[in-house]
């Protein structure tokens, strides 16, 4: 929060970001296409969307961690002023885990069974420092304590089966604070938890951003974690984003009518709703669509032109995108 | 509406678990440890907790799906755990249960008209194959699917039409009663609203009194009249839906809603209560109160005396020290309160 304040600069600049995927000999689903966005210091982004539209993938490839025998990458990652996709594998890896690390879903399954905590998390330690022997051993302990793990000089000799799931998701976050990165890339952290465990790492990780100015961007679909954690949103539906604005105006003024039929398909806890007003149909498949505007068969206000062509994401003000004919027409007559 | 359809009177499920392989010493996972309530026809009652609390245990046993250790289920009269093989299939057709996985549910291998038809077989409704059928269409057309879809495989569905299917297995047969297992939180936001929509639609056309498990308080406060709260195979608070969202009671209740995210960036930031801990080992719960270690407003007598059930006020039950008439006298704990 209080990003107004801060002169805005910029961290992370994605562009034109395409991603497609081999699904034959001469085919091709794309999986993303035409991403742009930007990341500043400090602030943390909300990545929206249901399964399949392409969130994951977004963030992996910024990592690089699509390998080009299953996908093509198109466009830039720039962080920090240099091209990841310039980068060679070995200037790659000395970045990973050290100025941009990330969170995976699973606690269960991103952590490696056969090896202790300890000497998991002084891996990445062991990477990026000099520190070695005893000051190893001293830095793993204090990076448990600052994710509130109990009893961490007991732990680091413990094996993943042995700490529940939040536990778990701790150490990852540990494990990817570690080196105070200034970018972290948390994919749906606390999907798995339990919703008293969810508060907690929450809590956590808004701690890590206040203390160490480390800006985060957070792929979630629940969107009550994106009210509370997120300074801006981008809604992102079948490979492309739909709707990006401040926290505040996409919650209060939502301008596409899949953002909108999200938000109203959410049960409230505050208000008595008789009947919740879902999005009609499913969500559709990568490759499905191939002409228009993907959501049209799912959206209210639909008509010729949304089956046409694939409006492009125009700005509806400064600090408000959306990429919907609805808007385009109003404004061509202003 | 004041009918009573069910009654589950100190149910306790366990799981025998043998700790030494040479001692043969048993041990047990307390998974349901003594629920009591009453089921009304024609109310939807919501069953929320945390993995692990004993929810969807509560729910298989009540079908008998699982062996119930001790206790007493009263279905329309007639006690549930006594009743022989024959008996109870025939009881089934009254209750019914719907799935939370909707890929693992049902068969891969039987077009989906099979998979209805099943259920019809098994309790001997329709007399020929046409008939069948024609009902087949009925049921698939009430959940929102069309005709041709009755000959596809599970496969050529998305994970909301799956769950229409799995509703349509349990409506097929008529009952009166469905269990609903976490059947939304596998899906996706807007199509979670959609399937909602769809099991209140069918509670006001059939009647239907339903059971919702669910993880999601704003899931179950959608669609449900009463409220069970269960933590560690207990149910801690049983209420009224609107009486225990805005008066929770026990510590735990309290914490579970305040933990909630609420998708709304400019609500006042409520005082969250953060439980430390994580929910403990059912094999070896803590003594005393269950809940005890992670409470903010634990007292000496909960760490050794379990409590009971209290009715606060009609029909708002807490199992919490808190709320015994002698401690509520005392000045010192009325904050919590």
């Amino acid at each position: 929060m209080g990003t107004n304040l801060v002169k805005k600069e910029a961290l992370l600049k994605v562009e034109d970001l395409s991603i497609r995927f081999k699904t034959g000999k001469n085919n091709f689903v794309n999986a993303v296409s035409q991403v742009n966005f930007t990341i500043n210091k400090g602030e943390t982004l909300a990545l929206v969307g249901e399964s399949g539209c392409g969130k994951s993938v977004t963030s992996l490839s910024i990592m690089r961690l699509i390998s080009n025998s299953v996908g093509n990458i198109d466009g830039k990652i720039i962080f920090n002023d240099i091209d990841f996709n310039q980068l060679s594998e070995k200037k790659m890896r000395s970045i990973r885990g050290k100025d941009v690390s990330m969170i995976f879903q699973e606690p269960m399954t991103s952590l490696n069974p056969v090896h202790r905590i300890g000497r998991q998390i002084s891996e990445v330690l062991k990477l990026h420092t000099d520190a070695s022997g005893d000051e190893l051993k001293k830095q793993t302990v204090d990076i448990l304590k600052k994710v509130g793990i109990p009893r961490p000089e007991k732990i680091i000799s413990e094996y993943p089966h042995q700490l529940s799931g939040g536990m778990r998701q701790r150490i990852m976050i540990a494990m990817a604070m570690a080196c105070n990165p200034s970018l972290l890339i948390a994919d749906e952290p606390t999907t798995a938890l339990d919703v008293t465990i969810q508060a907690q790492i929450l809590d956590l990780m808004n701690d890590l951003k206040t203390n160490y100015e480390t800006a985060i961007l957070l792929i979630t679909h629940d969107l009550g974690v994106v009210a509370e954690m997120a300074d801006r949103v981008m809604v992102m539906y079948y490979g492309q984003i739909v709707e990006e604005a401040h926290v505040k105006t996409i919650y209060k003024n939502p301008q596409h009518p899949y953002t909108i039929g999200l938000l109203n398909s959410i049960p409230s806890l505050e208000d008595e709703q008789d009947n919740l007003q879902p999005i009609e149909g499913n969500v559709p498949n990568i490759g499905e669509i191939t002409k228009g505007c993907p959501f049209f068969s799912r959206c209210t206000q639909a008509h010729s032109k949304c089956f046409e062509r694939n409006p492009p994401l125009i700005k509806t003000n400064n600090e408000h995108s959306v990429r919907c004919w609805l808007y385009i027409h109003e404004e061509a007559l202003a | 509406m004041s009918e009573i359809l069910l009654e589950v009177h100190n149910l306790k499920t366990y799981f025998p678990i043998n700790k030494s392989f040479i001692s043969k010493k048993k041990d047990f996972v307390k998974a349901v440890d003594g629920v009591t309530f009453k089921l009304l026809k024609g109310e939807t009652l919501g069953i929320v907790g945390e993995s692990g609390c004993g929810k969807s245990t509560t729910g298989r046993s009540i079908l008998k799906l699982i062996e119930p250790t001790s206790g007493e289920i009263i279905f329309e009269g007639r006690d549930v755990l006594s009743l022989s093989k024959q008996e109870l299939r025939k009881l089934r057709k009254q209750m019914q249960i719907v799935f939370q996985d909707p890929f693992a549910s049902l068969n891969p291998r039987l077009r989906i008209s099979s998979i209805l038809e099943e259920a019809l077989l098994t309790h001997g409704i329709g007399k020929s194959k046409k008939e069948r059928r024609q009902k087949i269409l009925e049921i698939l057309q009430m959940v929102g699917l069309s005709a041709f879809h009755a000959d596809r495989y599970p496969h050529e569905f998305s994970g909301g039409q799956r769950q229409r299917i799995g509703i349509a297995r349990a409506i097929a047969v008529g009952p009166s009663l469905i269990i609903a297992d976490e059947p939304v939180s596998a899906l996706d936001v807007s199509v979670q609203a959609q399937i909602l929509n769809l099991f209140q639609r069918l509670q006001k056309e059939l009647g239907l009194t339903y059971i919702f498990i669910a993880h999601d308080l704003s899931v179950v406060k959608h669609i449900s009249d009463r409220i069970g709260v269960m933590y560690l195979g207990r149910m801690v608070e049983f209420a009224d839906k609107n009486q225990l969202f805005s008066e929770p009671l026990h510590p735990y209740t309290k914490s579970l809603m305040s933990s909630v995210p609420v998708p709304n960036p400019e609500s006042e930031k409520k005082d969250r209560i953060i439980l430390t801990g994580d929910v403990p080992n059912p094999v070896n719960p803590p003594l005393g109160c269950t809940f005890h270690p992670r409470c903010f407003a634990c007292m000496e007598v909960c760490k050794t005396k379990n409590p009971r059930n209290i009715e606060v006020k009609p029909g708002h039950f807490v199992a919490c020290h808190l709320f015994e008439p002698e401690i509520m006298d005392q000045e010192t704990t009325s904050n919590f309160i």
